[in-house]
């Protein structure tokens, strides 16, 4: 639909009064015209006759299901010139492969998955379950991580939606699946050393670039980009070496059922150098949530099983537990809280709105101690690691749903290759000596 | 031996594929809204600068506003914040704009 936007000088935000008003009386970042006369023309200009009876763009119009047939090398080529790769290679989606592909679930290729778009109230592409067998082609997948691809498809949330902020997504498998396609949840599990983790973080990268329409400039305008976009932080939760309930369960699956959960946020912080001995995890942890600025009060933790086996052993009984005590104890000064742009943009308005606890916390002193992270049910714990060090992970992230991957699974058995493609095992010092010499 | 490793590797880059199209479907939009008839003029209208909300959003609107007084005082300001945030709905803001106002100036960044 067409809009009339004038665009001044950047950045807006922080900026005194007397830039402002250079802004004002100076000329549109674009057009290069006077920024008022434009305004001004936007107000009063005639509309066109597109403007009148608007018509769908041109990328709105029915596309080929196969494309030209050309050889590897320009066909590698084209994916990349045409902006529908992560620039690294891919698997070309040949007939053939997207057939094999499509053998990983007994759903019918033309069957709708969802819609995706990564700029918010977009406009949204729909996909079948063959557009997602063909972005998993492409990502390297085989058969057997389908039914994962599809559960994060069937989602319809890209890994990175657009936002000059620069989003990152996360993924998160727990249940059976994870041993199935033989995912790593435990040494260096969010490390490039496991097919499975790899090649599903990097389906969603390549779905979001083409299911949900992500063209740099155009529908993403990410300031700085994000590198966790390569791969979205896509691993499985350690299940059998956590002391607490996994993390489907704590949102209502059953043990027994493969799930797929995603987040979305920015920051993280490795906890390297704080293991829990001379602070305790609780306590280290508050300080890092403090260097956030709290937006909607999420925070996830992605822990290795000695930092829960540790907490546990101090009396934090479950992960909640732990979210009680974070809730309770991240505490920062209301000037603090009220400085962050964000902060000021979207809890300001609800502060006005009388909303609480933004309205209370806006009228306290600027040194007055709050909790921002003030709903434990929104601090998330996730068990992943290899018990090479009782380290983990602060994260801004919050989780958004979860989706089944057994609706996604073949009639029978899960599609799997004669030999699977399995890179080495993680497994840490399995004769005692760690490699050194005796 | 080399030369046939070359020969083979140039038929594999001859050798054409027909490969999938990976874009999805742009979803059809119900309805396309033509814009609002355009003022003839804005000397004795009312016109609403909106701040949706982003950070430094509205300070720059009241610079907007105070330019209007100062070179186009016959148009009437009103400098308004959005309720919620802006990715939020207000209806009420929508009505008072329809009622009140001859025009509207969004303010949509920071």
């Amino acid at each position: 639909m067409p809009l009339r936007f004038s665009f001044t000088p950047y950045p807006v935000v922080g900026m005194p009064a007397s830039r402002l008003r250079e802004y004002v009386e100076g000329n549109d970042r674009v057009t290069g015209s006077p920024l008022a006369s434009e305004i001004i023309h936007a107000l009063t200009k005639s509309l066109t006759s597109e403007e009148q009876k608007p018509v769908p763009r041109p990328s709105a119009a029915p596309r080929t299901r196969l494309l030209e047939a050309d050889t590897e090398e320009n066909l590698q080529r084209l994916f990349i010139e045409k902006g529908w790769t992560d620039g690294l290679p891919i698997v070309l989606p040949t007939e053939d492969r997207v057939a094999e592909m499509l053998e990983g679930t007994s759903h019918a290729p033309d069957e709708i998955v969802g819609q995706m778009a990564v700029a918010h109230r977009g406009e949204y592409t729909s996909y079948t379950v063959e557009k997602v067998a063909i972005n998993a082609v492409m990502a390297g997948a085989r058969p057997e991580h389908l039914p994962v691809i599809l559960a994060i498809a069937s989602t319809g949330n890209p890994a990175f939606p657009s936002s000059t902020t620069s989003f990152a997504g996360m993924a998160i498998v727990n249940g059976p699946i994870r041993g199935e396609i033989a995912m790593n949840a435990g040494l260096g599990a969010l490390s490039p050393f496991n097919f499975a983790n790899s090649v599903i973080g990097r389906a969603w990268t390549l779905m979001t670039i083409n299911l949900g329409n992500a063209r740099l400039g155009d529908t993403l305008l990410a300031s700085t980009g994000h590198n966790l976009n390569y791969n979205n932080m896509c691993c499985a939760e350690n299940e059998e070496a956590s002391v607490w309930e996994p993390f489907h369960a704590q949102k209502g699956f059953s043990r027994d059922e493969s799930i797929v959960s995603v987040f979305r946020g920015w920051s993280v912080i490795n906890s390297m150098g704080a293991a829990n001995s001379i602070r305790p995890a609780t306590e280290e942890t508050a300080i890092m949530l403090k260097a956030f600025p709290a937006l909607h009060s999420v925070a996830t933790l992605i822990m290795d099983p000695l930092v829960a086996k540790g907490l546990k052993d101090q009396g934090f009984q479950t992960k909640q537990d732990v979210a009680r005590w974070l809730s309770e104890n991240t505490k920062v000064p209301a000037g603090q809280y009220w400085g962050a742009d964000v902060i000021y943009a979207f809890n300001r308005p609800l502060a006005r709105a009388g909303v609480e606890p933004y309205a209370t916390w806006a009228n306290l002193p600027a040194d007055t101690l709050i909790a921002p992270y003030n709903d434990p049910k929104l601090i998330n714990i996730v068990v992943v690691g290899g018990e090479s060090n009782p380290l983990w992970l602060t994260t801004d992230f919050r989780y958004v749903t979860s989706a089944s991957v057994d609706k996604w699974r073949p009639a029978g058995r899960l599609k799997r290759d004669a030999r699977p493609i399995r890179m080495p095992a993680g497994v840490a010092c399995s004769d005692g000596l760690c490699g050194i010499p005796s | 031996m080399a030369q046939t490793i070359t020969s083979s590797r140039s038929t594999l880059h001859r050798a054409l594929q027909t490969v999938f199209d990976p874009l999805g479907t742009p979803v059809e939009t119900k309805k396309y809204i033509s814009m609002a008839p355009r003022l003839d003029t804005l000397e004795g209208k009312t016109i609403y600068l909106v701040d949706v909300g982003f950070a430094g959003g509205y300070e720059f609107l009241e610079q907007l506003r105070d330019w209007f007084a100062r070179r186009m005082p016959q148009t009437r300001t009103v400098l308004k914040r959005k309720p919620g945030n802006m990715f939020m709905d207000s209806p009420d803001l929508w009505e008072e704009i329809k009622r009140e106002a001859h025009g509207v100036i969004f303010g949509v960044g920071g």
